[in-house]
């Protein structure tokens, strides 16, 4: 095993005495929609109404944003969003830009905040207000956001000015970064999606989990004023940091304040699919972490994955709902995951409200890695679970051959770990079963809408080359499980949007979600039954019945009606929407909109953020 | 702290962290930068197809984890073939190709292979789109090769 160097002289946790009120105010939904999803506690729900079921077919382009970024957030009569590192206020109405708050332009003392930003897109904007603001003052209301230079920027929210005390101890007036900070590895890409919790502003650091020697996946909070780090939380047990990095927070988070608790999921340990190098306890990999927003203590964690052989990353924010059960409201935090399994847990104790099985799984034949016995499921279960060699797919015969032959010469199974002779297809996929922001849940109904993947990838272990910097033993390469023309071997539906009842556990309704209009590059339409093969992103439900979604790469935006499951309407954008949508009031009017820019991932940054309503 | 490393590679770096008003100080060894050794530069026997074949390797080592072993791309990295990759560089040279990926990846750590792996690795992208080149492209020969299909 590769020799400790270091000795660790205190915990990397401080406790810090701060002063923390309770919920602000603005954490609700209704005419706002002040943070990714909702508010701060992640539910994708609004309670708005006069976008309905009956309606809801009259919808009309309100305002269409150009070269844009992130989804909005609605808060202070101001839409916010941020782009390739740059912040933007939007008017409501109109969707005109009000101003731009651009780090690399120079201030009022001539100097830019930071001379060079990320050129990365920009998952959301977060917002703040001071509940003692000061008259005059400025920066009493602040808007949050990271970039691909790994930085989280501070500006006034009402002129877009940088806030010039947020870093200044630092050296770098308007920003703070994790890479002031020792990180314990490579690969610090981007700063992660922030939270605001009181008067914190906490954000995870976004590595790559699957690098060599990645950075551990901190978490660190900064005063939203000044930008002092006040705790940091590392993932991994101080007595194995000098063994293995990641265990990053690449998604979103979320934040009870009353409780004063900050929510996170956490990836696997570093490297993906072989796990020779991290054969030690690791409990709070791939898991639901509760942090102490006073501290940044673990309050409560679990783990949903042990010794993540299948990069099976907790991939969105734990949800703070409050859902129905025999009879009774109980706060819970509800986590969908990449290997299909929806969680649910006592908000303030993390013990399962729907139980948790440890299922016995295969163990590993890798040499030098031992896999865990058993892995966490529940009954509430979706994404691929078995493929039989009859159903492997094919859009025409040749196709089919193909993905007979990659069947044929691999093993496959849920929870099968890759072995080092053959190739291993892996379902759900890395990108799920579900992703970042899959899932949304209805107080009305009590259901959760889950927008999945029923796709599968292929993975190889191979050893490092002779010479290579990679100290582990073997590394996996995976690829997405695809035919010659490029269309997914699994069987379809390849993508389906599912109710689940929260006071039973069981399926409402089910349907297949989106269409292949493409492949590889080419125009191929696929069966509307078959759902899109690729897909990302989910609904957000409002109490008008409707849940908006696009997620799909058709590039429909579409409301459906959430009891039934029935596309009520549905509009084609530029570029596919796969991004989570908001919903506010302004003068009367209910807008919905989302960012129709593409998906990085099929190398699309820039688009299109598009508003309905009901017309003029 | 920090992660798996030897001893022969490692640089200790001694980094005082999380400054508060009670302060905690951690010593950490951290790995940096270190140069893979698995391509070797070309030769003037080199071909276009060996290039390609290290550069394979390269890849799968380097890049493989985002963009799919593939290059058809995975839930963060972009697809480098197809459609639109092709949108964005078509007509364009080796060497901005070049350029682009070694200041930019692999991502969190760039400019840490070597040139040869980097120039191995754009023969393998123009070879997976099918761009008409056939002498092992160089360093100093990359500003004239068109991506043209």
């Amino acid at each position: 095993m590769p020799t400790r160097k270091s000795a660790l002289l205190c915990a990397a946790s401080v406790a810090v005495t701060v002063m923390f009120a309770g919920a602000p105010g603005y954490a609700q939904t209704g005419a706002e929609w002040p943070s990714f999803g909702g508010n701060q506690l992640g539910t994708q729900y609004s309670t708005l109404t006069q976008i309905n079921t009956k309606n809801a077919a009259n919808l009309k382009r309100a305002w269409t944003i150009k070269a844009a970024g992130s989804t909005p957030i609605f808060v202070n009569n101001t839409l916010y969003s941020c782009v390739e590192g740059i912040g933007i206020a939007y008017d409501p109405e109109t969707g005109a830009e009000r101003w731009k708050a651009d780090p690399t332009a120079p201030g009022p003392d001539g100097k830019p905040v930071s001379p060079r930003r990320g050129k990365d897109r920009c998952r959301t904007i977060v917002y703040w207000q001071s509940k003692t603001p000061v008259a005059g003052a400025p920066c009493q209301k602040r808007i949050f956001w990271g970039d691909e230079s790994n930085k989280f920027y501070a500006a006034d929210a009402n002129t877009g000015q940088f806030c010039r005390d947020f870093g200044t101890a630092k050296g770098h007036p308007g920003y703070v970064t994790h890479l002031d900070y020792d990180n314990l590895g490579q690969g610090v890409n981007r700063s992660g999606t922030p939270v605001i919790a009181g008067d914190l502003m906490v954000g995870g650091l976004y590595t790559s989990d699957a690098g060599i020697n990645p950075a551990d996946g901190f978490v660190r909070a900064f005063d939203v004023r000044t930008g002092e780090m006040k705790w940091e939380f590392d993932p991994i047990l101080p007595e194995y940091r000098n063994r293995a990095g990641a265990g990053n927070i690449w998604s979103t988070l979320s934040a009870d304040a009353a409780r004063g608790l900050v929510f996170i999921g956490t990836t696997s340990l570093s490297n993906d699919y072989y796990g020779g190098s991290r054969t030690f306890d690791d409990p709070l990999s791939d898991a639901v972490v509760a942090l102490s927003m006073q501290t940044g203590k673990v309050v409560w964690s679990r783990q949903l994955v042990h010794h993540d052989l299948w990069d099976y990353d907790i991939p969105s924010h734990p949800m703070l709902a409050t859902i129905t059960k025999g009879g009774k409201k109980l706060d819970v935090v509800i986590q969908h995951t990449k290997q299909g399994y929806v969680f649910v847990f006592d908000r303030a104790t993390g013990k399962d409200v729907y139980p948790t099985i440890e299922k016995p799984v295969p163990k590993t034949t890798v040499p030098g890695d031992v896999s865990s016995p058993t892995q966490p499921t529940t009954a509430m279960e979706y994404g691929l679970t078995k493929l039989n060699r009859d159903d492997v797919f094919g859009i025409n015969a040749e196709d089919r051959a193909a993905c007979l032959k990659d069947f044929d010469a691999a093993t496959n199974g849920k929870f099968l770990p890759t072995s080092a002779e053959k190739p291993n297809i892996i379902y759900p996929a890395n990108g799920g079963g579900s992703n970042i922001g899959s899932a949304s849940y209805d107080p009305q109904t009590n259901l959760l809408l889950v927008r999945y993947r029923n796709t599968a990838d292929f993975v190889e272990l191979r050893k490092p080359p002779a010479g290579s910097n990679n100290p582990h033993a073997y590394f996996g390469i995976f690829r997405r499980w695809v035919s010659p023309l490029g269309v997914p071997c699994t069987p379809p539906p390849w993508t389906e949007l599912a109710a689940f009842d929260m006071g039973t556990g069981k399926r409402a309704w089910t349907r297949p979600w989106g269409q292949m209009v493409e492949a590889k590059g080419k125009p191929l339409l696929g069966k509307e039954e078959w759902g899109t093969p690729w897909s990302t992103s989910g609904p957000v439900i409002t109490a008008g019945g409707i849940a908006f979604i696009g997620a799909s790469e058709d590039s429909y935006f579409s409301a459906v009606d959430v009891k039934t499951g029935k596309t009520i309407w549905r509009e084609k954008q530029e570029l596919a929407p796969f991004a989570v949508p908001m919903t506010y009031m302004h003068k009367g009017k209910q807008y919905v909109a989302v960012a129709a820019s593409g998906w990085a991932a099929m190398g699309q940054t820039v688009g299109d953020i598009v508003a309905y309503s009901l017309g003029k | 702290m920090s992660h798996s490393r030897t001893a022969a590679s490692s640089i200790l770096a001694t980094l005082i962290s999380a400054a508060l008003t009670a302060c905690c100080v951690a010593a950490a060894s951290a790995v940096r930068a270190q140069a893979p050794g698995a391509a070797s530069p070309p030769t003037s026997t080199d071909t276009f197809d060996a290039q390609v074949a290290r550069g394979q390797d390269e890849y799968l080592n380097a890049c493989a984890a985002c963009h799919s072993s593939d290059l058809s791309g995975g839930e963060i990295g972009p697809p480098l073939l197809g459609r639109l990759f092709n949108a964005k560089w078509k007509d364009k040279s080796a060497k901005e190709l070049y350029e682009l990926t070694r200041d930019t990846m692999p991502q969190g750590a760039p400019n840490t292979l070597t040139t040869a792996a980097y120039i191995d690795i754009v023969a393998l992208m123009i070879k997976s789109n099918e761009y008409k080149v056939s002498a092992p492209v160089t360093e100093e020969n990359a500003g004239g090769v068109v991506l043209a299909p």
